[in-house]
């Protein structure tokens, strides 16, 4: 899902070597780093909000509410929550 | 999680470099039209005579080591060198050679020229593509992307802006050169529609193995559909929401804090994006990099690399760089977010 709407244009995603782009913040080791863009609770649920709708999580962010579904973006979000990327 | 995953395997699948490459059947034996259908037809005959050839060998082998003594004088005869050493391949392969040459004739068959031409250059690293009229003239042009109608030969001209590349669709053709200076014809027909990806099959130094397009072959409605939709004035359109489904939480495309007061249009001029990149109907006329006329309409970003949305269109822009080590668009970090994404926003609606 990731691949197909091109998250790693912006950002460095464990299990995906290329691209690793570096507009947005690397997401190595998500779960372990602190609140979601700064500001929410890291939890998959509020990733999986995020991923749809960073404008309104968090105004002003770079980052655009991306074409998934609710599904779609759960499984983002369970997907770096998931992987063992130490 | 090993991290030596291989490249491809890490691009969506959308992506026109991937298509090209990879899929099942493979693309190259996977053929669209009768152009790239004959080779096929020639190659796995190639392939079944090489194996028929192998076997006779390996069998010939074998009764020489362990066979009875009454084949091995046989074999070892001068009839056996006569008709294994001369006779059959001379027959086989002059068989071959006839058979071959007719059959992919049609190849090499004059360009008639009542055929639709579409003018391909190669840049480092993006294909330019225009489309033109019966006199030559350029009426359309686009960039990393080739439409066709199914059924119909389209001659593509071949061009280079600076070096050696080559243009290959496998589902549509082999591959032909593109070379500074001079024009190669290439003829390629689709008889499905669908889309089939296409990549320069010819090292052209940096990120050559990020460039690559893609190409839609159109049935009669859709193609008329299609030029239609390029052909008509195109007025500037109102922000348009991304599709998909939005059930208890309302994706809120619209909502992008200041970026209201930002004009995309504007900041793309002022910026320096005109410089290089052509937008029909505006000031920008810049013939360095890709033209952006219909890029919201297109398929993919970077050259068949990225799938088209908001988010990778900022990324692209925010640090292509990253993206495409080495090509020729700098990354635009000193943008702030809002205006990269009022760029991208207004890019999105040219179509």
């Amino acid at each position: 899902m990731m691949r197909e709407v091109g998250c790693a244009a912006c950002h460095e995603i464990p299990g995906i070597a290329w691209p690793e782009g570096r507009t947005g913040p690397s997401l190595v080791g998500f779960d372990d780093i602190g609140p979601i863009a700064g500001t929410l609770p890291n939890t998959p649920e509020n990733l999986a909000f995020f991923v749809r709708n960073a404008p309104l999580a968090k105004p002003g962010s770079t980052m655009p509410a991306m074409p998934l579904t609710e599904e779609e973006a759960r499984d983002v979000a369970a997907y770096l929550y998931i992987i063992d990327d130490e | 999680m090993s991290r030596r995953i291989s490249i491809l395997s890490t691009m969506n699948s959308n992506s026109g470099i991937v298509e090209a490459w990879w899929g099942w059947p493979p693309p190259v034996l996977d053929p669209a039209g009768p152009y790239a259908d004959s080779v096929m037809v020639l190659t796995w005959a190639l392939i079944g005579m090489g194996a028929v050839v192998t076997a006779i060998v390996v069998a010939a082998l074998y009764v020489a080591i362990k066979g009875p003594e009454r084949l091995k004088t046989k074999l070892g005869g001068e009839r056996a060198v006569w008709i294994g050493g001369i006779a059959f391949p001379g027959i086989v392969l002059t068989g071959l050679l006839v058979w071959g040459l007719t059959l992919t004739a049609s190849l090499t068959h004059d360009i008639t020229g009542n055929e639709m031409r579409v003018r391909v250059t190669g840049y480092m690293w993006w294909f330019d593509v225009e489309y033109l009229d019966e006199s030559g003239n350029v009426v359309m042009r686009d960039a990393n992307e080739l439409h066709l109608p199914v059924g119909k030969p389209v001659v593509i001209e071949l061009a280079s802006a600076d070096v050696i590349h080559s243009f290959w669709v496998p589902h549509l053709s082999g591959k032909k050169d593109m070379i500074p200076g001079r024009t190669n014809l290439l003829r390629i027909q689709a008889d499905k529609s669908g889309r089939y990806g296409g990549v320069c099959a010819e090292y052209c130094g940096g990120p050559h193995a990020l460039m690559g397009f893609v190409t839609v072959a159109h049935d009669a409605r859709g193609w008329s559909a299609w030029w239609q939709s390029r052909s008509s004035e195109r007025p500037e359109a109102a922000d348009r929401h991304v599709p998909g489904a939005l059930p208890a939480v309302a994706r809120n495309v619209s909502l992008r804090a200041d970026s209201d007061d930002l004009n995309g249009r504007q900041l793309f001029m002022d910026s320096g994006c005109a410089a290089c990149h052509r937008v029909a109907g505006t000031l920008a006329n810049g013939l360095a990099g890709p033209d952006l006329t219909h890029v919201g309409s297109r398929l993919t970003l970077g050259a068949g690399i990225l799938p088209n949305n908001r988010g990778t269109m900022i990324g692209w822009i925010g640090d292509s760089q990253s993206i495409k080590p080495g090509n020729r668009m700098p990354s635009y970090d000193m943008l702030s977010a809002k205006e990269m994404e009022a760029i991208a926003i207004w890019l999105e609606q040219q179509k």
